[in-house]
């Protein structure tokens, strides 16, 4: 079947092409997502959300203009962009807390009048008192100051998963310096 | 929101995916998406590109069967439901014709196409599917006009006509909600005219009783033919029930001794 009699038997309902629409594209969708989200738990959620934005999509706009691939290509990336979202929100707002954090020791206050660099103390100083999988993540992310792109690719991840490990691993230096100062 | 320029949608995928976007970006990014496809190509080139093109871990086996199931379920309630209908359809469904150079105006078998529609439309539709349905067959019903589409032709499979095919297949043209309805009326009508010659012709058929089949007579002796008794007691005399009875000595074509030769 071309694209185009997929789209159109996907809308008039046949079966066949409804059927060909998710066979011959699964691996494919899968792919896609598994760049943003693989190894996190949100993939299979993404996986069928792509397809019901793409039924969705072609019972109201009807077929698209570019071949098949491409466009589930796009809505893949759609569907996984809010989980994507979500964990930046996450470690935004992990930072502004580990910013408080630092601005509650007095030694780091007296040394740095910049939150960001009172942070980068207080894990040059803790971060060895920390479990090994989170001191490898928080020193390629915070001390050699590796992006994300570049730590998902270091670790071999997703951009998902390499964003997950880095919170986990600010997670766990916040509780060791709160243990460590009886914050 | 207007889609953003090229360049405006790689520095923003650029900050979101490296982790140094603002806030504002992010909202941005986020505004934007929904609409602007080449936004979201960015985003996933510039992953696959960091990534070396090398996808990490997908599903696992249990989340594959997972995603399966569900997937089935959304497809499951889309799928039109195929019935009488469908049936007559394929029933009546012109064979795709060999491609040929020219376009030459088919013989007979033209008339083929104008039994599928007469059929189709008569039987219930599902849906408001009809008209989707109906349309690969009936413009060669209504304008006369040989269908050979090419994708067709090509042996397509069954049930691809009327989809976008290559682009040298005409679309077929899709008949309007009136004209729609008249084409099933006439439909209908000419099936039903069609039942009731078939009730008809096989009533006309229907065989006489069959005769009872005579006894042979005993065959009298060979007598001098006489000369001409009348044709509706000949016919009596080899009947069944008169050939039995003993007959009168008065019929004057038979002799006194072939007479007394009867029983």
């Amino acid at each position: 079947m071309t694209d185009e009699e997929i789209f159109q038997g996907a809308i008039d309902g046949d079966e066949s092409a409804l059927q060909e629409l998710v066979s011959s594209t699964r691996e494919h969708v899968e792919r896609v997502c598994a760049f943003f989200l693989g190894g996190d738990d949100s993939l299979p959620g993404a996986v069928v959300g792509t397809y019901s934005r793409a039924l969705n999509s072609l019972g109201k706009q009807g077929p698209p203009s570019i071949p098949l691939k491409s466009w589930l290509s796009i809505l893949a990336t759609q569907e996984c962009f809010p989980t994507l979202a979500r964990l930046r929100g996450d470690y935004d707002q992990q930072s502004r807390q580990l910013e408080d954090l630092a601005g509650k020791i007095p030694t780091l206050v007296e040394i740095s009048s910049d939150a960001h660099e009172r942070v980068n103390f207080m894990i040059r100083g803790d971060i060895e008192d920390i479990p090994d999988q989170h001191r490898q993540v928080l020193s390629m992310a915070e001390l050699e100051g590796l992006h994300m792109l570049e730590l998902a690719k270091r670790l071999g991840c997703s951009w998902a998963v390499a964003m997950n490990r880095v919170i986990s691993a600010r997670h766990a230096l916040s509780r060791r310096v709160r243990e460590s100062f009886g914050l | 929101m207007a889609e953003l320029s090229v360049e405006e949608s790689q520095r923003l995928a650029r900050l979101f995916l490296t982790g140094l976007a603002s806030e504002a970006d992010v909202q941005r990014l986020s505004a934007a998406l929904p609409e602007d496809q080449t936004l979201a190509l960015e985003l996933l080139a510039q992953v696959q590109t960091a990534l070396d093109d090398v996808a990490p871990e997908g599903l696992s086996k249990d989340q594959s069967h997972s995603v399966s199931a569900r997937v089935e379920a959304l497809v499951t309630p889309r799928v039109k439901r195929r019935g009488l209908f469908s049936l007559f359809k394929r029933l009546f469904r012109r064979k795709p014709a060999p491609a040929k150079p020219e376009a030459a105006p088919e013989p007979a078998s033209a008339a083929a196409p104008l039994a599928a529609p007469a059929a189709d439309a008569g039987a219930p539709m599902d849906e408001g599917a009809g008209l989707e349905e109906m349309a690969p067959i009936a413009p060669s019903a209504v304008d006369g006009a040989p269908v050979a589409p090419p994708a067709a032709a090509a042996g397509e499979p069954v049930g691809a006509e009327g989809r976008q095919g290559p682009a040298t297949a005409p679309a077929p043209r899709r008949p309007s909600g009136p004209q729609a309805l008249l084409m099933g009326l006439a439909a209908l009508l000419a099936l039903g005219l069609a039942l009731w010659g078939l009730g008809r012709l096989r009533h006309d058929r229907r065989p006489a009783p069959a005769p009872v089949a005579p006894r042979p007579a005993p065959t009298p002796a060979p007598t001098p033919k006489p000369a001409g008794p009348p044709r509706r007691e000949r016919a009596m005399a080899v009947s069944g029930s008169a050939a039995n009875e003993p007959l009168p000595a008065a019929i004057p074509f038979i002799t006194p001794q072939a007479a007394g030769q009867l029983p």
